[in-house]
């Protein structure tokens, strides 16, 4: 399972969880196997120079990358929309970095 | 049917001003319909102090995907100018309904004919008498909705299925293709422009593309005595214009804008009204 | 950190509180960037006297649909299904409006003959300057009869991004209307200042900008401009304000020598120092400082509550 977290800065386990999804700057996309960390990758949100439409930019990158959660503060009305049909689950986290809620989204989402 | 349009660039020269004053001298003559284009902020029907009425939907096509015949080739995705279809996780195109335009490349594109059209409301069109003098057609775009396109379409379609005689246009501010559609096909183009280096600026992008759509242009100098028109005349020097009117500067047109009724029937004596009035004889002429 | 300065209607004071907010701010922070976010009708650099740009970029995101007329048959299917009326048939032949054509490509996929090709097409010029205050300005024009877009405006923004250094001040002057320059202005701002004068048409459009604005979770301040205008207006406009929780940060009296000093080419500010609207105009300033001072807590009690997020309208096809 892959798990997308919303990025104020240059991604990483390391940094912060962004409030909003849309136009945050990166995603760490963490792949989790048997609830144990299988792989850490980062992608630029190519939302985060968007005008309208950021959102949905930001979740077709989250598509593209294979995640099926996001970790955001919150998602604009079209990304929420968008992902409520993919079938793709938000959690919400603010004022986090994202190695210190890791272990906690993993065990919520077994 | 002869077409007058009033435009201007800048947006706050006056133009709604002008257009309505227009329209309340020259119906008294002719059979006329005011068509009130500027979808996304429209005043006419507040200058006026008219409530709209006859509303009537405006749609956008929008692609209704029939999962049965896909054969996820992706290509409607790829070529969605808007970026409004996204594959999902098991890649059958999914629609964003608000970046869709409605210009059905993908239904074209879809060689598995597995595209429908539905569709989505953007606005209104309505039609409303004033004072059984005229006829207002006013079009209105969905506050969220970003394209005014289809809603200047439809308003000037409606505004043309009257029949009427002449067919004045109000149209929005900018240069943009919307005020391009808005002005074609127009027998002249009344240019409001405002005696300022910044109206002057704005005007010169009008007669860009009255020139390009080669159309006879007039320049209304509102406000006049605000400044020198000078720059204006400047501008208006390089382009084919055929005449030149000026409007004084007055508090009785920002009043009338205040109370909500036209300066010809508030103020029908003031200088303003009268150079207004002299306009609409001009126009009369030439019909 | 971006204010936007929007309004729905043109001529209210958009430029005239923009201009104001990017010289006062930046003699206080300096770290302006000033965006002309209305590439229709730029006006921002005649104010602040920019005669010269410093670096001029090409937009070319747009597209239009060239007919090859060795291939064309004259059936007419491309103008039949063009939703944009962007071919008209000519004597007898089919031609592109390549004013109205947005390139979509619908003509290319329905011509029988594969007759459409599709080619770049330059919609604008995005020009920058260095004003004589100190603070960049990005201003954009659009080619006449183009269309205009949103992504006109972000190119804009990024650029702002790239020029400004550490923590930029952006200052967005939106184009007047509510459609895709405007949402564009507004997507990603911290602060929309809107600006309104006490006409029944003013109050009208400030509702419907204000409804963006709920469609975007943005703050939202109100100048009131001209408010002396008519006293009654502007207690209508202030109720709206009271009951959507909208700070009023400022009022400015109706001059007519604002509209003159704008004919002169200089802030107002400079050119009638110690007038009562510039005080005004200044107490405005004052009350931006202060909320960008405390943008932390300021923000925490003034964000929008809950998002009134626009939701289209949709219709499914009739069945078959």
């Amino acid at each position: 399972m892959k798990i997308a977290f919303a990025c104020s800065g240059k991604g990483g386990l390391e940094d912060q969880i962004s409030d909003r999804f849309g136009r945050c700057s990166s995603f760490t996309i963490v792949e989790v196997e048997e609830g144990r960390v299988k792989s850490v990758d980062v992608i630029p949100n190519p939302g985060s120079q968007a005008g309208s439409g950021a959102g949905i930019k930001a979740i077709k990158a989250v598509v593209n990358s294979g995640a099926k959660v996001i970790v955001a503060g919150s998602l604009g009305p079209n990304a929420m929309a968008a992902a409520q049909e993919l079938g793709i689950k938000h959690v919400s986290v603010s004022g986090k970095k994202v190695k210190d809620v890791l272990n906690e989204v993993i065990a919520m989402l077994k | 049917m002869f077409k007058v349009s009033i435009t201007g660039g800048k947006g706050g020269t006056g133009k709604s001003t002008v257009a309505v004053n227009l329209a309340v001298f020259l119906s008294r003559k002719i059979d006329l319909v005011l068509a009130d284009l500027d979808v996304e902020a429209p005043n006419d029907h507040i200058l006026l102090g008219v409530e709209l009425q006859n509303k009537e939907d405006v749609h956008v096509m929008i692609p209704f995907f029939n999962y049965k015949k896909c054969t996820k080739c992706g290509i409607c995705a790829d070529i969605c100018d808007n970026g409004a279809i996204m594959m999902t996780f098991e890649k059958l195109p999914m629609l964003i309904p608000s970046l869709c335009s409605g210009c059905k490349a993908c239904m074209y594109a879809c060689r598995d004919k597995a595209i429908a059209e539905g569709r989505r409301l953007v606005g209104y069109t309505y039609r409303t008498e004033v004072n059984n003098e005229f006829s207002l057609v006013t079009g209105l775009m969905i506050e969220g909705e970003e394209r005014a396109f289809p809603l200047v379409l439809a308003a000037h379609d409606r505004a043309l299925s009257l029949n009427k005689s002449l067919l004045l246009v109000d149209t929005s501010a900018g240069s943009s293709n919307t005020v391009s559609y808005a002005l074609e096909g127009s027998d002249l183009i009344i240019a409001v422009t405002e005696p300022t280096p910044l109206g002057a600026s704005d005007l010169s992008l009008i007669l860009e593309l009255a020139e390009k759509i080669g159309c006879k242009v007039w320049v209304v100098i509102n406000k006049a005595g605000i400044g020198s028109d000078g720059h204006v005349k400047e501008v208006i020097s390089k382009f084919d214009v055929d005449e030149v009117f000026k409007v004084p500067y007055s508090r009785e047109v920002a009043e009338s804008y205040v109370k909500g009724k036209p300066l010809a029937i508030l103020s029908p004596s003031s200088q303003s009204c009268l150079s207004i009035r002299e306009i609409a004889e001009a126009i009369e002429e030439v019909v | 950190m971006e204010l936007t300065i929007a309004s729905g209607k043109g001529g209210v004071g958009k430029s005239t509180v923009a201009s104001t907010l990017a010289i006062e701010l930046h003699k206080r922070y300096s770290n302006v960037v000033a965006i002309d976010a209305d590439a229709d009708a730029p006006n921002l650099h005649l104010i602040l006297g920019v005669d010269k740009w410093d670096r001029e970029e090409a937009f070319t995101s747009t597209a239009v649909a060239e007919i090859d007329y060795e291939k064309c048959t004259s059936c007419g299917v491309c103008k039949d299904i063009c939703t944009f009326r962007a071919i008209k048939r000519i004597d007898d032949r089919y031609v592109v409006n390549d004013m109205l054509c947005e390139g979509c490509r619908a003509c290319q996929f329905a011509c029988p003959e594969e007759a459409i090709k599709i080619k770049p097409s330059e919609s604008g010029l995005i020009r920058i300057a260095v004003t004589k205050y100190g603070f960049p300005l990005i201003s954009a024009k659009l080619h006449v009869g183009k269309a205009n877009s949103g992504k006109l405006v972000m190119r804009e923004k990024e650029l702002a991004k790239e020029i400004g250094r550490g923590n930029v001040l952006r200052i967005v002057d939106a184009a007047a209307g509510i459609g895709c320059q405007v949402i564009a202005s507004l997507a990603g701002s911290d602060l929309a200042i809107l600006v309104a004068e006490p006409t029944p048409a003013s109050l009208s459009d400030l509702k419907r900008i204000y409804a963006l604005t709920r469609h975007f979770m943005i703050p939202v301040v109100l100048v009131i401009n001209k408010y002396d205008l008519h006293l009654e207006h502007a207690k209508t406009i202030e109720e709206f304000a009271n009951k959507e929780k909208i700070e009023v940060v400022g009022k400015i009296p109706y001059d007519e020598r604002i509209p003159m000093s704008m004919a002169k080419l200089k802030p107002f500010i400079e050119e009638y120092p110690n007038s009562e609207t510039t005080k005004s105009l200044l107490e405005i300033v004052d009350e931006i400082k202060y909320i960008y001072d405390n943008w932390k807590s300021w923000w925490l009690t003034h964000k929008p509550k809950e998002a009134k997020p626009y939701i289209p309208k949709i219709l499914k096809p009739e069945s078959p």
